[in-house]
């Protein structure tokens, strides 16, 4: 982990790569709407305030679909997640048809826990295999890696080629797949 | 059978317990809280993630979410970016069902959201797989035992 910069987050002072990636992406429109352009300078300011305060202003009733995906996509330069999330629902609402809507509606829906069930049994395997790790992934740095019962089962530089290795058959939940990083 | 589970899951806190591993590679110079996952969307082996409560995501290496098959029919899923270490990386955010395997108790089967970056032809990934707050913490409970590295999980919802 570096020690000048947060582990993870979606706060960056360079936005140009994602703009690049939507400019691509045929969903975008290109607009260049005041609104969103105010939304978009406030979040490269990285002011939330203005950010929130511009989004809960707006009567999103007279934007598409487009419109609504830039001002989720200037939330979540700002980690602003909730605020994205009731854009979504709000975009849901608004156009029901939508399918970009609606995909990003899912996404930003909280996690959701679908069940339970009892323990698989593999424990005493995954011991094994986290006790394999500790004491043997060294000298595997670079590569992928297929470890079952605190056995190597394979080991490849691709993934692909770790596939080739070990087999459908051996890839079950009892063997841990990881690539081990340097 | 980790120490508190009889306390925790009786009390309706925790459904399951597993044992994690301090370290994501063997020279790390920093603890972390590695667990186990595994993918419900396709028959596969788990892997390892790092709970990081600052990362709004669960970030999963590319190579390995298409072996999960969560990026198929993931043409329009939505664009976002995310910084990794200081480095600004684009890639979409997609859903899937993973699998918190207990160690003592029951496992728990989560729909979370990942985000999946672009990578070039031949790039490979050199970042860990996180477990991030909105993509998946926030909807379960949990508590740590550094003393024995237990890991104690439940649902927000009691009747899952």
């Amino acid at each position: 982990m570096s020690l000048n910069y947060p582990e993870v987050g979606t706060r960056t002072p360079n936005q140009a790569p994602l703009r690049k990636a939507v400019r691509q992406d045929e969903t975008s429109t290109g607009t260049q709407n005041p609104l969103l352009l105010a939304i978009e300078e406030a979040a490269a300011r990285e002011d939330r305030a203005a950010v929130s305060r511009l989004i809960k202003k707006a009567d999103w009733r007279s934007y598409g679909p487009d419109d609504l995906i830039r001002a989720m996509q200037s939330c979540l330069f700002l980690d602003m997640v909730l605020v994205a999330r009731e854009l979504a629902y709000q975009g849901r609402h608004l156009f029901p048809n939508d399918k970009k809507i609606e995909q990003w509606a899912i996404v930003l829906s909280p996690p959701r826990v679908i069940g339970t069930r009892p323990a698989s049994g593999n424990a005493v395997s995954l011991k094994a295999s986290q006790e394999w790790f500790e004491t043997n992934s060294s000298r595997y740095k670079g590569q992928w890696v297929a470890v079952r019962e605190g056995k190597l089962l394979g080991a490849a530089p691709k993934l692909k080629e770790l596939h080739e290795q070990v087999g459908p058959d051996q890839r079950t939940s009892d063997t841990i797949i990881v690539k081990v990083l340097y | 059978m980790a120490k508190f589970d009889a306390a925790l899951f009786d009390s309706g806190f925790a459904i399951g317990s597993t044992h994690y591993d301090d370290h994501y590679h063997p020279d790390e110079q920093q603890n972390r809280i590695v667990l186990t996952i595994e993918p419900v969307t396709n028959k596969y082996s788990p892997t390892k993630m790092i709970v990081d409560t600052g990362a709004p995501w669960c970030i999963l290496d590319p190579y390995l979410a298409e072996a999960w098959d969560v990026t198929s029919n993931s043409d329009r899923a939505p664009l976002t970016s995310l910084t990794i270490r200081g480095e600004t990386r684009t890639g979409r955010l997609l859903r899937a069902s993973i699998l918190l395997q207990a160690t003592n108790g029951e496992d728990l089967t989560v729909e979370a959201t990942f985000f999946i970056p672009f990578i070039d032809p031949d790039e490979e990934w050199t970042y860990p797989n996180f477990l991030g707050l909105s993509g998946f913490l926030d909807r379960i409970r949990f508590a740590v035992d550094a003393s024995e590295n237990a890991f104690y999980f439940g649902s927000v919802i009691d009747a899952v």
